[in-house]
């Protein structure tokens, strides 16, 4: 080679190796100084080469590794052995490290002395932390699914096993050993096997998944030949140009009973629901017939053959009469609150205002001769069925407008307060009231607290406002004093 | 057409019941109500004063109104209804149903078969001879009934 040439040859090499921007390629004298500098070194390491050209080497290595005589040791090896590499911490100029790939080549003269180094860095920083990152994910998911309790099974596009974990073996039986390279269909009663095949044949072929994203529920066979059901998911992705599945295995055996444990308790209490409606419905139409015959003829008794009575005598059938109409005013309470019971529920916004206003207004309507003051607060909304919640102020009202029939000021208040941070409503009046000792029994069906003489009424009422309110998911409680009145509140979630 | 005019004022009271016929009976009695009132004790019997068969062969009556009560032997009352709205000579016939119940399907099916009033008995006999004071001055006097058909069915 003439020097010429030899130039230009050496001219186009230093210019590649300054070129370089992602290794650091320099050169060192025999002594471990930096003797030249290209553009990746100043990338890498942060030092313009008229920063750096000169100094040793070893600022590149942390403290600790020149205190330990790192960077002579790595110059005599590559010495000794023609080559020294290493994976490392090194120093950038600001301090900064780096996990760096470095390799260090001794440069000879002719006569075959050491002249100096070439040394090439690679910073692996970005390498190094994407590995760890897979490690933690592998490391992740593989606790994933060892942990789970579903069994996880993976396998490859011929449908032979490659993964088995613990919540499979649980499931299915087999150990791992056992079924690796196995085809999947040893987890299949024999009846699924060819659907499976041709399945997978299928997929293979055209790449039609109908099983793949979804959830279905089969049956499985353990390694005891017994078959359970299952709910299996599946995924499917490309390995290596084939495709290759796992599938996420739930044992249902359990769900599936108490799936059916509830079926059948649900149809017994349809079938007892309906027993109860027939029964309803028969009282609704039966029970009454006899009891019109019962009150029609004591009253045509009354009036044919008055003058062969005594007094007496007329006051018997008058009981007669008044008992019958008792009994039918039981039967139509019992049969609303067998209703409110059984009556679907639609949920909404109810004007509580306007709705007690009307009702106060129909009890007014049909009782001209009484005085009550009606105070009702103004732009009261419920969430409720708006059917129900007419019964249940029917039967408040109705009864603070029965309890206050005794006072000149009867006073009945329709309003909410907070009660435990809840919205109570309540209707308060200052009737007869009564005994808190007996608030306990209050709203139990049949339940009374005053003489039927006094304050005429079936017991059923408040019954019937309980279930509702209950029916709701809410509370319902009253405060009361003899002489002073009762307040009923009631909750609505 | 004699025959005829002599039904037309007629009630026809389907009711199985024997007390609640006599009771629905005096209630018309005193309330001065002096139609002829004829009584059919089921379903099936109601629909064979209406359209002339079984035991009233060639026999039809065209009543004023028919009074319906709803649980009955054989063919319930709402069957009866549906039968009466289905058949042209009856059509337009008015139908009260006066039943003991309440329930509010039954009071929704007989609006739907085309019940012209729903009446529920009430156990009181002076509510009841009331509603039946109401009921004839109602469909009796007030009410324009419907054409009797044109066939000489």
């Amino acid at each position: 080679m003439n020097p010429a040439t030899a130039l230009v040859s050496e001219q186009r090499l230093r210019l590649l190796v300054e070129s370089v921007r992602d290794y650091a390629i320099f050169l060192l004298d025999a002594a471990g100084n930096v003797a030249s500098w290209n553009r990746g070194a100043q990338q890498i390491k942060g030092y313009a080469a008229e920063e750096i050209v000169g100094r040793h080497f070893s600022c590149f290595y942390p403290p600790e590794a020149v205190a330990a005589g790192l960077p002579e040791r790595a110059l005599r090896a590559a010495v000794e052995t023609g080559r020294f590499e290493e994976e490392n911490w090194r120093v950038r100029k600001d301090g900064s490290r780096f996990w760096a790939d470095v390799v260090i080549t001794p440069v000879r003269d002719a006569h075959g002395a050491v002249i100096g180094f070439a040394k090439v860095t690679r910073d692996l920083t970005e390498r190094q932390r994407a590995a760890e990152a897979l490690r933690d994910s592998e490391e992740r998911f593989r606790t994933l699914a060892v942990t789970a309790n579903d069994a996880i099974v993976s396998a490859d596009s011929r449908g032979h096993i490659t993964y088995f974990n613990p919540g499979a073996e649980r499931i299915f039986g087999y150990s791992p050993a056992e079924v690796n390279g196995a085809p999947l269909t040893v987890l299949m009663p024999e009846r699924l096997q060819e659907a499976h095949r041709a399945g997978l044949a299928r997929y293979a072929a055209t790449g039609e998944a109908r099983v793949v994203g979804r959830t279905l529920e089969l049956v499985g066979r353990r390694r005891d030949g017994t078959e359970f059901p299952l709910e299996l998911s599946l995924a499917s992705g490309k390995r290596g140009g084939n495709f290759a599945f796992t599938g996420i295995i739930r044992d249902i055996t359990e769900r599936k009973r108490a799936d059916e444990t509830l079926r059948r308790h649900t149809a017994q209490l349809e079938a007892a629901n309906a027993e109860l409606d027939a029964f309803a419905y028969s009282v609704s139409h039966d029970l009454r017939a006899p009891l019109r015959s019962i009150d029609g003829f004591s009253q045509a008794v009354l009036e044919d053959y008055a003058d062969r009575l005594d007094p007496q005598g007329v006051d018997y059938l008058r009981r007669v009469r008044a008992a019958t109409q008792r009994m039918a005013a039981l039967i139509d309470d019992l049969l609303n609150l067998a209703r409110v019971s059984r009556s679907p529920m639609t949920i909404g916004a109810v004007d509580v205002s306007a709705l007690a206003a009307d009702l106060a207004a129909e009890l007014a309507n049909g009782d001209a001769a009484r005085r009550v003051e009606l105070v009702i607060a103004p732009g009261l909304v419920a969430r409720a069925d708006a059917g129900l919640m007419r019964v249940v102020l029917q039967n408040l009202l109705g009864n603070a407008w029965k309890f206050t029939s005794r006072r000149p000021d009867a006073r009945i208040e329709v309003g909410c307060v907070s009660v435990d941070g809840e919205r109570a409503y309540y209707v308060r009046d200052n009737g007869a009231g009564f005994d808190m000792a007996y608030a306990a029994n209050l709203f139990g069906a049949f339940q009374r607290l005053h003489r039927t003489a006094e304050f005429p009424g079936t017991g059923v009422g408040l019954a019937t406002v309980q279930r509702i309110i209950h029916r709701h998911g809410g509370r319902v409680w009253a405060e009361a004093a003899i002489d002073r009145g009762a307040t009923f509140y009631f909750t609505l979630p | 057409m004699t025959q005829k005019a002599a039904s037309q004022r007629m009630i026809l009271l389907v009711e199985d019941n024997p007390d609640d016929e006599a009771l629905t009976r005096r209630a018309l009695a005193k309330n001065n109500i002096q139609n002829e009132v004829l009584v059919a004790r089921d379903g099936a019997e109601a629909l064979d004063c209406l359209f002339g068969t079984g035991g009233r062969a060639g026999r039809p009556i065209a009543p004023e109104v028919v009074l319906l009560d709803l649980k009955l032997p054989k063919i319930d009352g709402l069957e009866v209804l549906r039968r009466i709205r289905a058949d042209e000579r009856t059509r337009r016939l008015p139908v009260v149903i006066l039943t003991s119940s309440r329930e509010e399907r039954d009071v929704i099916s007989g609006y739907d078969l085309g019940a012209n009033s729903y009446i529920r008995k009430p156990v009181d006999f002076a509510q009841f001879v009331e509603a039946v004071r109401q009921l004839g001055l109602y469909w009796l006097v007030l009410n324009e009934p419907p054409p009797p058909p044109l066939s000489a069915a």
